[in-house]
């Protein structure tokens, strides 16, 4: 099983392209693709679900050409948009019915995955309410329960966990742990918490370019002896925040703890710290701008 | 996954949770209170057929023709409109991303959609046929009651008309010049126009409103004699 994206853009007008010369390899396991707002996550994942048609490039799925032939990857896909919508009217059981029947499943299967669905999104007690009066949580519920109708072979997930409660993010979370193996699961986020949790690769996406393409240990390696911390007077912070790429701050008693990424130690008082995909994304954001601004 | 569905029950499933999602609404209520409605203004005779020379006799047929006639003339236009949605819809709702991932074919798509506009149509058909029934029993002659000439006209007139009605509605909806509000003038000149000939096609005039006064005065006493086979007889 691969998906290769290559050499895809996507251009909205003139001056404005979702992605540029974009090329991605994925194999089974679960890719976490991270950007920020605006850096054409979704663009890629719309590209890849058959949903938009880049302008240029090619989107291949085991080596078949899904721009020209979409149906060998529908057939196999769940699709996770970022903002899909329900009929309000209808309720869970209906509305999933709807799709499964949509996806090509028979009435038997469908009625027992239907079942089997609700219980794993904890939505059984409310199936025969109206999807109208779902929480905004239950509604992305009912979006993961559709998703995984067809049991499919490629899961593409934008921003799947956006309004879902702790609990339940662990819970997603987990389950995208227990269906990746022998299926290929992207998770396009920029909750860095949820791709460090479950993701085995990492794609960072920036300005509709693919900026950094590794296994999440090996990013993480990137910026082993470069994390510092240490502590100064709150009156540093501005300073501090020019001179170095901050990825995160604590206030504390005595000051504000300041997270950084250095080649070298930054002060004598600052220590080396244990890197988080946090900052090794954001260390890859900064080398990024500022490869593009020089 | 075991088993296949067959393209029937993509469009089965299409048709039923759209119609379901349809007929749940409030304004779907409120049309088929305005169906209604239509329906009691011909069962106590303030809306009638004026048939020129010819008076209407009161038996299942007419009744039925009647009913048929002002079934057709209000929801080919006002049907139009309530059902032209439908694409819309999932466009608004981000239902159609959804399905725009899946493997369904086009022609099953508008094959479902086509069968949920039918169907609303008809519910409105149903409600109206039934007001034709109880018109009937209200001021019908004496020549016994007969659902099948006063239904069949239903079938007849107002189901072919239903069903073009709802073709045309998503024809229009996957024409992007006609999708938005110029698609809803167009539609009424092409209503305007072919109303009048259906009008002539079953030899029936304009339906005209009588005052509620003539009522009163026994108007519909006068017209029950001489049954004719086509519910109309010469003046």
């Amino acid at each position: 099983m691969q998906l290769e994206i290559q050499g895809v853009s996507k251009q909205y007008s003139r001056s404005t392209w979702g992605l540029r010369d974009f090329t991605l390899g994925v194999q089974p396991g679960v890719l976490g693709l991270l950007g920020p707002n605006g850096a054409g996550k979704s663009t890629l994942m719309r590209i890849i679900a058959t949903v938009t048609r880049p302008t240029q490039g090619q989107v291949k799925w085991n080596g078949e050409d899904i721009l020209r032939a979409p149906d060998s990857l529908r057939a196999v896909l769940g699709y996770l948009p970022q903002d899909f919508g329900v009929y309000p009217h209808l309720n869970a059981v209906e509305f999933l019915e709807y799709l499964a029947a949509v996806k090509g499943l028979d009435s038997v299967s469908a009625r027992r995955r239907i079942d089997d669905l609700l219980t794993l999104v904890n939505l059984s007690d409310v199936r025969k309410g109206p999807l109208g009066g779902y929480s905004g949580g239950m509604k992305q519920r009912i979006g993961i329960a559709r998703a995984l109708l067809n049991d499919p072979g490629v899961l593409i997930a934008d921003e799947p966990t956006a309004g879902l409660d702790p609990e339940e993010r662990v819970r997603f979370r987990n389950l995208l742990s227990e269906l990746a193996g022998d299926r290929v699961v992207i998770l396009s986020t920029h909750i860095v918490s949820d791709v460090e949790a479950v993701a085995t690769d990492i794609a960072i996406i920036a300005s509709g370019r693919l900026i950094a393409h590794t296994a999440l240990e090996s990013l993480l390696r990137s910026i082993q002896v470069k994390t510092w911390e240490w502590t100064i007077p709150s009156s540093e912070l501005p300073a501090t925040r020019q001179r170095f790429v901050v990825t995160s701050i604590a206030r504390r008693a005595d000051g504000v703890q300041v997270r950084v990424i250095a080649d070298s130690q930054p002060t004598r008082d600052a220590g080396a710290a244990v890197p988080t995909l946090e900052d090794a994304y954001l260390a890859c954001l900064h080398a990024h701008r500022a490869g593009a601004a020089a | 996954m075991s088993g296949k569905a067959s393209r029937a029950r993509i469009v089965y499933h299409l048709a039923r949770a759209d119609f379901l999602e349809r007929v749940r609404r409030y304004g779907f209520l409120v049309t088929l209170g305005f169906a209604v409605y239509l329906g009691y203004l011909g069962t106590t005779g303030q809306i009638f057929l004026n048939l020129g020379k010819y008076q209407a006799v009161y038996n299942a047929a007419y009744v039925g023709g009647f009913m048929s006639y002002v079934t057709t003339v209000f929801l080919t236009l006002a049907g139009f409109y309530i059902v032209k949605n439908t694409v819309e819809r999932d466009q608004k709702k981000r239902v159609g991303q959804i399905l725009a991932a899946c493997s369904m074919k086009k022609l099953d798509y508008c094959a479902g959609k086509f069968v949920s506009n039918f169907a609303v149509l008809c519910v409105m058909v149903a409600v109206l046929a039934i007001a034709g029934v109880g018109m009937y029993f209200l001021h019908g002659d004496n020549s016994g009651f007969h659902p099948v000439p006063l239904l069949s006209t239903f079938v007849i007139f107002a189901l072919p008309a239903m069903a073009f009605t709802a073709a045309i509605a998503l024809l229009f909806e996957t024409i992007p010049g006609l999708r938005s509000g110029l698609g809803n003038v167009v539609y009424f000149f092409i209503w305007n126009n072919g109303h009048r000939n259906y009008a002539r096609l079953a030899d029936f005039s304009l339906i005209m409103a009588r005052p509620r006064s003539a009522l009163h005065r026994g108007g519909f006493v006068n017209l029950r004699s001489s049954c004719t086979e086509t519910g109309a007889r010469r003046g």
